[in-house]
This record gives C-alpha cells, sequence and structure tokens, in this order.
C-alpha cells in the first residue's frame, strides 16, 4: 500500500509542477506548496518502504538486505539511481519553496511569477523523468521469500547520510540562478537590485556545494584505503565543475551589483553553471560512466536526460545570444583595476571548468564513437589544473586591496610587497626549520597559501569591516588553508607497504606502528577480522569486513591531531601467514577539510549580512 | 590608435594569450596521459612501444598467481578466454582481488610480452566494473 501511495503522490506532483510551469497567477504559489508536500510524502513512503524492507519493491530489493543496520536503511533511500533523483525533485522544490517565502519583495510580480514558471518546467521534466524511467516505487511481487541485494558495502557508512543530500542541495540550488538568468533575459532588465535579489540564491548554494564536495573527499579518503583524498574520478569532476562556475558566477555577480558591469557576463555565467550541474546530474545518472557512485544502466535514461538538458541549455542560449545586445554598456574601468582582475578571476576559473571537461568527457565521446578505449588518469587533472590555477591564487590575495575603476600599481606594490615577500620567505623557512626537504611546488603552494592568509589579515587591519567583508575574509581563508594544506600533504605524506605478523612492529615518519593481535568480530550485517595496532599509547585498528553476497570492504583505522593523520588499512593475507598492511603519514590533511569548512561559513555570515540589510531597509 | 581601442586590444591579447597557454598545456599534458586500452588479444595484434603506458582488462587466469618471496610482489596471468598476458604487480592488491576476477591494470609491457603493472583495479562487484571492461568482456564472455 505504502509504495502505490508513493507512486500516486509523485503523479499528483507532477500534475502540480505543470500547473506551476504554466499557469502564470498568484495561486501558483499553492501549487509550489503541493508539489513540495507530495514529493516529501514520496520520499517518507519510500524511506517507510527501506525500513519495512518491503522486498516487493524492485528499488528495496536492490539496494536492502534483512540485515542491514537502520540508519543505512534510511539513507539506502537515496543510495542508487532512482531514489536520488526523487531526492534530486525533493530538493529543487524545496529551493522553489524557499524561494517563494525568502526572496526579495522588491522583485515586480510578473518578474517573480515568471521565475517560478521557468522552475516548474524544470521540475516536471524530471519529476516525468523519473516516472517515466526510473519509478523507485515499481512493484514486482516475489514468489518466494527473497533477502535483498543489499547496499553497496562502500556506501554503507554516515557519510551517505550527509553528502547525497548536501551535495545536491549545492548543485540543484543553482536552478533559482538560472530562472533568473532566463526571466532577465525575457525582460531585457538585470539592474543592481535585482543583482542584490539573486546574491542569497548562488550563495546558499555555492557554500552547500563546497561543503558537499569536502564531505565527498572525506569519505573518499576514509573509504577507499588508499589514503587519497582526490581522484579526479568523473563523478568527483561532476561536482567540482559547477563550483569552478559558480566562484566565478559570485565574483562576476559583485560585479554587477556593486558596479553595475558584466552583467551579460554574469547572466552567461548563471546559465553555464546550470548547465554544468546538469551534466554533472547526466554523467552520473545516464549511466555512461560505471564507477563507484554510478549504478546506472538503461539507455533510455541517458538519451531522456540527454534530450531534455539539450533543450534546456540550448533554449537558454539562444535566448542569450538574441538577446544580449540588451546589456552591453561602454566599460568605464582601466586596465588596472579591481573589474579587470575579477574578470581574469572567472576567465581562469572558465579555463580550468574547459579543461576538466575535456578530461572528462573525452574518452566518454570515443566511446560513443566506437573510436578508442582510452582512460585520462589523474596525472593529466594536476598537470593542468594546477598551473592554471596558481595566477589565481596570486590575484586572489590581491583583488580586495585593488580599487574599483583605476589603480596605480606603485601604489599596490607598496602596499602589498611586505606581504608578498614575506609569503615567499615564510614558506621557504617554515618547512625547513621543521626539518623537511626543498621543492619548488611545495615552495609555490605554501607561499601562495600563506599570501592569500597575509594580505586577508592586512584588508582586516586597514578597511572598517562589514559582515560581508567578514565572509570574503573568512572563505578567502579558507581557500588559503585549503591550498596549504594540499601543497604539504601532497609533498610531504609517507608510507609504506609492508607484510607483517602479530608481535612486530614497524616505522614511519618517526612513529612506531606496533601489531598487536589479530581478532575476529561480527558487526550487525557483517562479519570482520579486525588488525589492532598500537602507536605509541594509542590504539589503532583497521579491519576486512565480509558482507552478504561475499562484498569485502576494508575499514581503515585513523588516528588524528591538527597536523597530521595517521592511516591503516589491512590487505590481504598471504600463504605464508603474514598480512600485508598499508600504512600512511598524512600531514595536515584535516586542513584541506576544514578549509572547505571555512567556505561554507563565510557564505553563511553573507547571507546573515543579506538579511540584516533587508530588515534594515524594511 | 585611441585609447579605448587600445585597452581593447590589449585585453583581446590577454585573453589570448592565456587560451593559449592554456590549450598547448591541455594537449601536453593529454599527449602524456592518455592510456589506451587493451584486452589480451587486441594486445597482441597491436604495436605497442615498450615504454608506453596502457592499460589492459581481463580475468585472473585461474591456477595462474604466484606470490613472489616478498610476500608483496605477485605474478598472474591477464586473460580474455583467448590469450593470455602474463603480469607482474608488486604492491598491495585490491580487496577483491583474486583468480577469475575481471581486473583492469595500468603499467607498462616490456619486449617480451610482459606486463609490469603500476595500478591494479579489481571489479568492485556485479554492477561496478570499471567501464571499459564491461563492454569488453560482454564480447568475450559468450
Amino acid at each position: 500500500m505504502i509504495p502505490e501511495l508513493g507512486s500516486f503522490a509523485l503523479i499528483l506532483a507532477l500534475c502540480f509542477a505543470l500547473i506551476q510551469g504554466t499557469i502564470r497567477s498568484e495561486l501558483t504559489v499553492n501549487a509550489v506548496f503541493g508539489q513540495f508536500t507530495f514529493l516529501s510524502f514520496a520520499m517518507l513512503c519510500l524511506i517507510i518502504s527501506f525500513i519495512n524492507n518491503d522486498m516487493s519493491v524492485i528499488y528495496v530489493r536492490e539496494h536492502s538486505h534483512h540485515l542491514l543496520p537502520f540508519i543505512y536503511r534510511v539513507g539506502a533511500a537515496w543510495g542508487g539511481h532512482e531514489g536520488s533523483l526523487l531526492l534530486w525533485c525533493l530538493v529543487l522544490s524545496a529551493w522553489t519553496f524557499a524561494f517563494i517565502i525568502f526572496s526579495d519583495k522588491k522583485l515586480s510580480k510578473t518578474t517573480f511569477s515568471t521565475i517560478l514558471m521557468i522552475l516548474g518546467w524544470m521540475s516536471a521534466g524530471f519529476i516525468l523523468f523519473l516516472l517515466s524511467t526510473s519509478n523507485p516505487f515499481q512493484r514486482d511481487f516475489p514468489l518466494s521469500p527473497i533477502i535483498g541485494n543489499d547496499l553497496t558495502p562502500v556506501l554503507q557508512d554516515p557519510g551517505l547520510i550527509f553528502h547525497p543530500p548536501m551535495l545536491y542541495s549545492g548543485y540543484v540550488g543553482f536552478a533559482i540562478a538560472f530562472a533568473f538568468a532566463i526571466a532577465a533575459l525575457l525582460e531585457g532588465k538585470f539592474n543592481k537590485e535585482w543583482a542584490r535579489a539573486l546574491r542569497p540564491w548562488i550563495i546558499l548554494p555555492w557554500s552547500f556545494l563546497s561543503f558537499g564536495i569536502v564531505l565527498g573527499s572525506w569519505w573518499a579518503y576514509r573509504e577507499l584505503g588508499w589514503g587519497g583524498w582526490w581522484f579526479w574520478d568523473p563523478v568527483e569532476n561532476a561536482s567540482l565543475l559547477p563550483w569552478l562556475a559558480a566562484t566565478a558566477l559570485l565574483h562576476s555577480l559583485i560585479v554587477s551589483e556593486k558596479r553595475s558591469a558584466f552583467k551579460g557576463w554574469t547572466l552567461l555565467l548563471a546559465i553555464i553553471t546550470y548547465a554544468l550541474s546538469l551534466l554533472g546530474t547526466f554523467l552520473v545518472r545516464s549511466g555512461v560512466l560505471v564507477s563507484v557512485h554510478a549504478f546506472a544502466n538503461d539507455p533510455r535514461r541517458g538519451l531522456f536526460l540527454l534530450g531534455y538538458i539539450a533543450l534546456i541549455i540550448g533554449g537558454a542560449l539562444a535566448l542569450y545570444s538574441i538577446r544580449i545586445k540588451k546589456f552591453f554598456k561602454p566599460s568605464q574601468f582601466q586596465l588596472f583595476s579591481r573589474e579587470t582582475f575579477l574578470l581574469i578571476n572567472s576567465v581562469i576559473l572558465l579555463t580550468a571548468v574547459a579543461t576538466i571537461t575535456l578530461g572528462t568527457l573525452y574518452p566518454i565521446v570515443l566511446e560513443a564513437l566506437n573510436l578508442e578505449k582510452i582512460s585520462i588518469g589523474e596525472p593529466y587533472f594536476n598537470t593542468v589544473f594546477v598551473p592554471i590555477m596558481l595566477p589565481a591564487l596570486l590575484l586572489m590575495g590581491l583583488a580586495p586591496h585593488v580599487h574599483w575603476e583605476k589603480q596605480s600599481f606603485l601604489a599596490l606594490w607598496k602596499k602589498m610587497g611586505l606581504a608578498l615577500l614575506l609569503s615567499l620567505l615564510l614558506a621557504f623557512l617554515l618547512p625547513w626549520s621543521l626539518g623537511y626537504p626543498f621543492g619548488f611546488l611545495t615552495w609555490m603552494g605554501i607561499s601562495l597559501g600563506l599570501w592569500i592568509l597575509l594580505s586577508t589579515l592586512q584588508s582586516l587591519l586597514k578597511q572598517k569591516t562589514g559582515l560581508n567583508h567578514w565572509a570574503m575574509i573568512v572563505a578567502h581563508m579558507g581557500i588559503a588553508i585549503l591550498v596549504i594544506g594540499v601543497s604539504v600533504n601532497k609533498s610531504y605524506s609517507e608510507e609504506r607497504q609492508v607484510k607483517m605478523q602479530p608481535g612486530e612492529s614497524i616505522m614511519l615518519a618517526g612513529y612506531q606502528f606496533t601489531f598487536d593481535s589479530l581478532d575476529k568480530t561480527k558487526g550487525p550485517n557483517f562479519e570482520s577480522i579486525k588488525a589492532n595496532f598500537t602507536v605509541g599509547n594509542e590504539p589503532i585498528s583497521a579491519e576486512q569486513r565480509i558482507y552478504p553476497h561475499d562484498q569485502t570492504l576494508g575499514k581503515t583505522g585513523i588516528i588524528f591531531n591538527g597536523w597530521r593523520d595517521l592511516y591503516l588499512a589491512l590487505g590481504n593475507s598471504l600463504p605464508d601467514g603474514n598480512w600485508s598492511i598499508r600504512i600512511y603519514y598524512k600531514p595536515c590533511v584535516r586542513w584541506i577539510w576544514f578549509g572547505g569548512f571555512m567556505l561554507l561559513i563565510g557564505g553563511m555570515i553573507s547571507l546573515l549580512n543579506h538579511y540584516q540589510k533587508r530588515r534594515g531597509a524594511l | 590608435m585611441n585609447p579605448k581601442r587600445k585597452k581593447k586590444l590589449i585585453g583581446i591579447i590577454c585573453i589570448l594569450l592565456l587560451l593559449s597557454g592554456a590549450i598547448s598545456l591541455a594537449l601536453y599534458a593529454l599527449k602524456q596521459n592518455i592510456n589506451l586500452f587493451y584486452m589480451p588479444t587486441q594486445l597482441l595484434q597491436a604495436h605497442v612501444l615498450p615504454n608506453q603506458t596502457i592499460r589492459i582488462g581481463g580475468y585472473v587466469k585461474k591456477g595462474s598467481l604466484h606470490y613472489d618471496s616478498t610476500g608483496n610482489g605477485v605474478t598472474f596471468l591477464i586473460t580474455d578466454n583467448k590469450n593470455d598476458i602474463p603480469v607482474e604487480y608488486h604492491g598491495i592488491l585490491p580487496n577483491l582481488f583474486r583468480e577469475g576476477q575481471g581486473v583492469v591494470t595500468t603499467g607498462k609491457l616490456s619486449a617480451k610480452n610482459k606486463f609490469f603493472a603500476q595500478e591494479l583495479l579489481a571489479k568492485h562487484d556485479e554492477k561496478y566494473m570499471p567501464w571499459p571492461l564491461a563492454q569488453s568482456l560482454k564480447g568475450s564472455k559468450s
């Protein structure tokens, strides 16, 4: 009964979405509310089906198991294709609902309803896709009792509860900015008020996306057992691409709001950001790449999605090319000014987007054309991404100190020269005083991180600081910490692969790892072999778990403090009674995630400022 | 030239320089890092240079897995049920690595058609397989 109610709720939600998309009236607000209610209800039905382990529902059967712990049964609701699409639709309607409640009341009624209509069509398309190709409530009554395929062990981790909803809240949220841009193009109007009204709808999803990506990285680090935190996997790239574009959009929007320039550019970036979110959805959900995250296999899905996305983005770009002339305005800034710096920043970010897209799509396109089978690995992305981003980091420290319209080079040098030289020197001295070897790229990385840190702090000393300024400071310092974390981690990590048996010890980076004992334990739905180690006085243990259907998964052991992680992974047993063991020393790896977390905080501060101002205005 | 035009020109030149820099960087990186994928039978027919990094995929042949004395090195045969390629690998085996299992490995071919693997990926479960392998194996299994 419950799955049928879920299906029914989806159909009702589709009807509401169609009403929202076609009728221009104040009543459409109710349609949005109805749609949100019924999609939430459908999600609830799916979760209840999982909690009850209703194996007659195909989706539940494929992702659950009678031994699967309660919390992962809840998370499994979005652990596969159908459920995560339902989450997509739910998040979109939640954003639309939030837009109705919190949007700037200065927007005219027509604009407001145009935006709602565009969002309505978007939602209708995706709910239709869900119902027609990937209904999570599809039933198939089995003749004999079955136990279920189980959720892939990699997904059985607390990360599953937070990471997908956070990530989706991020990239689905850019739909609002997209609808805004389309409405602006249709009405031929994009002024400062619009830019201000649009701002929270870019900051908020951007913050969520930043944090979602970081959560994913942290999850991969713990789960995959290789001590890595970014693999340039297509699924990871799918989330990084909209982030880069949104970062460019965020900065370009500031220029539109403060200087009323770059209007056409901001609108284009809003379209591109959402296009990349959709591209990500297509890559992950169509089954064109089958990887750890992606379990879809049905070509019909791919075609529907591709067609629908092509329609949305093609339509948007066509509209853009027709209407964009209205937004051209002769520029009033000089070459050496904050405007130019922010423009270069977006160009660099978009270049990074282009090269990552190339590396991600090229193998898929070749494969689709039946040409060659190739893979493009991590080295490509590192070779290309790092040099492209270095100048962006340099500019990041400068831009907040450069004046709008024009700036004298000499004055800038006088102001910032000390910070620049100091960061170059410190980046050389700090690793040296701690006894680490010198490396050029490491030095560059740490210098740039310190440079952003110092110059951001310097801006704190001299300017009067409002909340908005604080938001920038926190976010930029987050990036600085992330960059330093990445540089130190990439350069000074150490690892060893050894064979050991209980009683033996081994040294790594000055830490002694002692293999104490080997246990056999049992979890709720797995059996496990656990290797217990101690480092100093601290216990650390790694496991090999065997889940139903003979699926195995390694569980890593990690002990950490602010400066370094010690990381232990248990390999296979060898014929001579030894075990193969991997141990890692990972300095500053937590800085990377902490930096990402600061982006979220920065975004929240900026939002606080926005609403404080608005309340002041009322 | 009037100052407005000059400014525009400098802007365009900067963007072109940046763009061409990025493109040449991308092409350079692509040239270094595109790894062609082969099944054993295709590999025997292809002309692969000794120092070229490639990927090969297939099943680990039953009864072919041997550990060397250090315990960290293994040798095994990758097969597509028609031809075999001997593979040598040093390092920790993936969790799901066992005989009869599908694998994809990245590495270099020696002069004697022996493959030195630098990276080894095993099939994760019934649904996950590195994507070039999934399609190739579909053909060779039947």
